[in-house]
């Protein structure tokens, strides 16, 4: 209990400062005044009373000094003093006040936009979720990598015979359009995700108006319902209060709305927000494919679920194996895999691909604050040598070593605290950044981070690193030797003690920047490299691509979809400017994966770590020219390959490696689909290209093409190959689609040129930023290498008087001081080059074209920092030749 | 003891364990407590007012007394103290460890 009263007088003295101290020195002057009393008692008079009461009780100043060092607040008293003198130094010189604190806003504030991002989408990403490390997924184990989707057939029957993980779930996003109750107007796509009916409790996700799903909803005939989001009721539905209940259409059929999710809530995806979450059983009426919820062959569905209490991960992954066991008796024959396996649950790509990208520019964020703390620090370290005499003074007055190094470090917080805050407010204005960066996919991206409590005690931790940091160089000052010798020779201070600090400071420096341009440059080159990648077609700005999807408008019978494909084909091939039109279901160098068909050839036996899972895209047969794909081998698709005649196929070369090993791919038989006799003939074969731009170092996957009348997907897009700019066609082919398909909504059209720059986006962001904080480090190391250097001059400016008098010549002269810059230059370069060594092993991942040590790269870098330290170091040695000898030996 | 310099643990501590044992008594005014010191020891031990209110703010601020302003009998503004709860423990604590002390010393001294 004592720390309750302890607290509670603490908090008073702290908050009553001085009302505090006037009630001290009322109540010594009281005890003063009985003491004047008393001696009266004993004999003496009034005024001799008083004096003797006073000597007896001495000073009183001093008492209440005591007091409050009884206290323990002298630490804060002096605390305080101390930062008002700082505060009084800095307002004298505004200028420097004003670089220190924008410098260090700058470095705090990029730490803290980077370290948001980090947490908001990579290490954080769900804040509704309750405790998200014990959700688990599980994955299927193939010879390649695990296969992170199932099939709902297997879904259920691990849903059945799991006991160490509760609530098994599944979910997969979907693009719906949505439409009111009465379907007057054109779809509105949205994204929203097919869950099972216990997604939410699994994920502790609670709605905040109406309800989530209930077990009566997957009862076959009820009418499909939908959890919408926040941000859908707040935009699409105005805030309605009465918003439950209502009907509106998705994909052309009636659902209810049952409920609104939380505000913070968007989804089980990191860095995707989505609008509606429908009952998986709802699939066949609202998704396209009628018997998708029976099919073992088509794996779409995430599965999750939450550790049962006191389960630990290894007893959920032992169990999960041996249910694998138990099922795989039953797997048709295709499934070559090697039993179930356990991960923690991830929740879509986006945090594996963004975690190293964010790491590395944390670190290389770091990097520059620890440069602009080292430039500070060497200015602070001029500052405290003009004061080395106030110093040496206040040593000798009996002021502690320990006082003064606590002075300078109170005064780098005075710079270090509004730098704090504007780099807090810099990192606010820095949330909505990435949304901004990132140009728009055809995904739901929801880039926008939260500055919460996390990234705030982030900064603070920073700052106050960064305080001892600035405070360490003068405080390190103080404790040469030199102290008592300032005193004695006068205010010119040490002149033959070598500026070895500030030397140090700036070999830091030049390596921090190597550091930072060498990563820079390998990010570079590995985007040049990924732009000469042939992608496999021609031409890229000449076509224009339009996706869009009849399951939107709600039409479901193959036969019409393909009357509207065919019908808008021709109409287009019409317009002024069109030289090909052409459907296709999927469209490479973007973040959706195409369909997989698995294939298997007779003759060929599989090899070790083959996959016979094969891509394909369903294309209507101007396709080829439409994309510019080369036609190696035989034919494209003619208006003759029907859904009635035999299936026909065109390869890529990927395919006929691998499953025809050289041998003559053209005219053969293959088993498409999980067929038992071959069912298909191959007729073509194009080049290969560039499909999946995360994938660029793995070997080129074996792909497909399946004429669009024999296999028909809703979700489509219409490519056109224009003679000029594709812009120019963009209203009239929306047009003639409105024209064919009222209902059919056009999503956002653009350029094949567009897309494939798109895709590139993350090494593009990556070398602009790292870029330009790899100039800023080179700017200031060369500021940095400037001032040592002209410090080193105006120090020495006497002998070089001297020298000079002597009969030196300037060039003698300027060589000394440039020998000096470059020295440090060189050590800082050699350290520098082992930091970007390891620094290019840890970015190895992220390279493309170009190996981490790469010598080409590496040296041009050190060129580069050699030739600006020449500059830095030969503008102030020149001055320093052409200095008069006399002035020079007359400065004191 | 002068001001400023560093006064020793044992003599701070002893002094904070005469004035916890005199505010047993009752909620008393930094005066009081230092002229009942006195006479409680026959003059022997003064207490300084230099010592004494940097004493009583050190009880203060461990929780071990609480003050109050309040009137005195000749209606003065005065500032009275109180032992609390974990004063009494402490004061407790303190006094056993200086009858150790005190018998130990005792012993050596060859007077036990």
């Amino acid at each position: 209990m004592s720390w309750l009263h302890a607290v509670r007088h603490r908090a008073v003295v702290l908050l009553r400062g001085r009302a505090y101290a006037r009630e001290v020195e009322e109540e010594m002057r009281f005890h003063l005044e009985l003491e004047t009393m008393h001696q009266q008692h004993d004999g003496l008079r009034h005024d001799d009373a008083a004096h003797a009461a006073q000597r007896k009780f001495g000073s009183r100043a001093y008492h209440a000094e005591d007091v409050r060092r009884a206290g323990g607040w002298s630490l804060l008293d002096t605390a305080v003093q101390d930062a008002r003198i700082a505060f009084r130094g800095l307002r004298r010189t505004p200028g420097f006040a004003a670089v220190a604190i924008l410098t260090l806003a700058f470095g705090i504030g990029a730490n803290a936009t980077v370290y948001s991002w980090l947490d908001g989408l990579v290490m954080h990403p769900f804040p509704a979720v309750q405790e998200p490390d014990r959700l688990v997924s599980i994955v299927t184990l193939t010879p390649e990598a695990p296969r992170k989707t199932a099939s709902y057939p297997e879904y259920v029957a691990w849903r059945e015979q799991a006991t160490t993980i509760q609530g098994l779930a599944a979910y997969q996003m979907y693009q719906f359009g949505l439409q009111d109750a009465a379907a007057t107007s054109a779809a509105e796509p949205i994204w929203g995700v097919f869950a099972s009916g216990n997604y939410f409790q699994t994920l502790g996700v609670r709605t905040t108006l109406g309800r989530a799903f209930v077990p009566d909803d997957s009862l076959p005939g009820a009418t499909p319902v939908v959890v919408i989001s926040h941000g859908l009721w707040r935009q699409h539905f105005a805030g309605d209060s009465a918003v439950v209940g209502r009907r509106v259409r998705l994909n052309g059929r009636d659902v209810e709305i049952v409920g609104v999710a939380p505000p913070n809530f968007t989804g089980s995806f990191a860095g995707l927000g989505f609008d509606a979450w429908v009952p998986l059983t709802a699939y066949p009426q609202l998704g396209d494919f009628a018997e998708k919820l029976r099919a073992t062959g088509s794996y779409w569905l995430t599965v999750f679920g939450r550790l049962a209490p006191a389960v630990s991960i290894e007893q959920a992954r032992a169990e999960v194996a041996a249910i694998g066991k138990r099922l795989s008796p039953d797997k048709p024959l295709d499934q070559r895999t090697s039993g179930l396996g356990l991960v923690a649950f991830e929740g879509g790509n986006a945090r594996a691909i963004l975690r190293p990208l964010f790491v590395a520019m944390l670190a290389i964020t770091t990097l520059v604050l620890l440069i602009v703390c080292a430039n500070l620090a060497n200015l602070l370290l001029s500052r405290a040598t003009a004061r080395q005499h106030e110093m040496g003074v206040r040593m000798a007055l009996g002021a502690g070593r320990a006082r003064l190094v606590r002075q300078l470090l109170v005064e780098s917080a005075v710079l270090a605290f509004p730098g704090a805050l504007l780099g807090l407010a810099f990192a606010w204005w820095g949330r909505g950044a990435l949304s901004a960066l990132v140009p728009t996919t055809a995904l739901p991206l929801d880039l926008e981070t939260r500055l919460d409590a996390r990234v705030v005690a982030f900064v603070i931790v920073v700052t106050m690193a960064a305080t001892l940091l600035l405070g360490i160089a003068p405080a390190l000052r103080l404790s040469s030797r030199s102290l008592s010798a300032s005193l004695r020779s006068g205010a010119r201070g040490v002149s033959h003690a070598r500026p070895r600090l500030r030397g140090i400071f700036v070999v830091v420096q030049v390596a921090l920047s190597l550091v930072a341009l060498a990563s820079a440059a390998l990010f570079m080159r590995t985007l040049t490299a990924l732009r000469h990648v042939d992608p496999g077609f021609r031409g890229p700005e000449h076509v224009l691509l339009v996706p869009t999807d009849f399951g939107f408008a709600g039409t479901r019978d193959p036969r019409s979809m393909r009357a509207s494909v065919d019908r808008i084909i021709d109409r287009v091939k019409t317009l002024p400017g069109v030289t090909a039109a052409a459907f296709g279901d999927w469209v490479p160098m973007g973040v959706e994966s195409p369909d997989t068909w698995t294939t298997t050839v007779p003759g060929h036996v599989p090899q070790p770590g083959e996959s016979n899972s094969v891509s394909a895209n369903h294309v209507t047969p101007e396709y080829f020219a439409a994309m510019g794909v080369p036609l190696l081998r035989g034919r494209a698709f003619r208006d003759a390959d029907r859904s009635d005649s035999s299936m026909v196929v065109i390869v890529n070369e990927a395919f006929v490696r691998q499953f025809f090993d050289g041998r003559e791919a053209l005219g053969q038989a293959i088993n498409v689909g999980m067929a038992a006799k071959p069912n298909a003939t191959i007729v073509g074969v194009v080049k290969d290209g560039v499909y999946d731009t995360n994938r660029m170092r793995d070997p080129t996957p074996t792909f497909m093409y399946v004429p669009y009348a024999q296999a028909s997907p809703r979700a489509v897009t219409l490519h056109v190959r224009t003679a000029g700019d594709p812009a120019t066609v963009v209203a009239a082919v929306r047009r003639e689609i409105a024209d064919v398909a009222p209902a059919l909504p056009v999503l956002a059209p653009g350029t094949l040129d567009e897309r494939v720059r798109t895709a590139f986006f993350l090494q593009r962001i990556g070398s602009a930023v790292l870029g330009a904080l790899g100039a800023v480090a080179l700017v200031l190391s060369a500021l940095g290498l400037y001032g040592v250097v002209a410090y080193a001059v105006a120090q020495r400016i006497r002998e070089v008087g001297i020298r000079m008098a002597l009969g030196a010549r300037s060039g003698q002269v300027i060589s000394v001081f440039v020998e000096y810059g470059l020295k440090l230059t060189f050590l800082g370069v050699a350290l520098g080059m082992v930091g970007a060594l390891w620094a290019g092993r840890l970015l190895s991942n992220q390279l493309y074209g170009v190996s981490p040590g790469d010598p080409v790269t590496m040296g041009g870098v050190a060129a580069i920092l050699a030739l600006t330290a020449v500059l830095a170091t030969w503008i102030p040695a020149r001055r320093a030749a052409r200095v008069d000898p006399i002035v020079a030996m007359r400065t004191e | 003891m002068a001001p400023g310099s560093d006064k020793s643990d044992l003599v701070q501590g002893t002094l904070e364990m005469l004035i916890l044992k005199t505010l047993t008594l009752g909620p008393l005014h930094g005066y009081a407590i230092a002229q009942h010191i006195a006479r409680t020891s026959n003059d022997v031990l003064r207490v300084e007012q230099g010592s004494l209110y940097p004493a009583l703010e050190r009880l203060l601020a461990k929780g071990w007394a609480t003050a109050k302003w309040g009137e005195t009998s000749t209606k003065r503004r005065a500032r009275f103290y109180t032992i609390t709860a974990s004063g009494r423990k402490h004061l407790g604590d303190a006094l056993s460890d200086y009858d150790r002390a005190a018998l130990a010393i005792a012993r050596v001294l060859g007077r036990a």
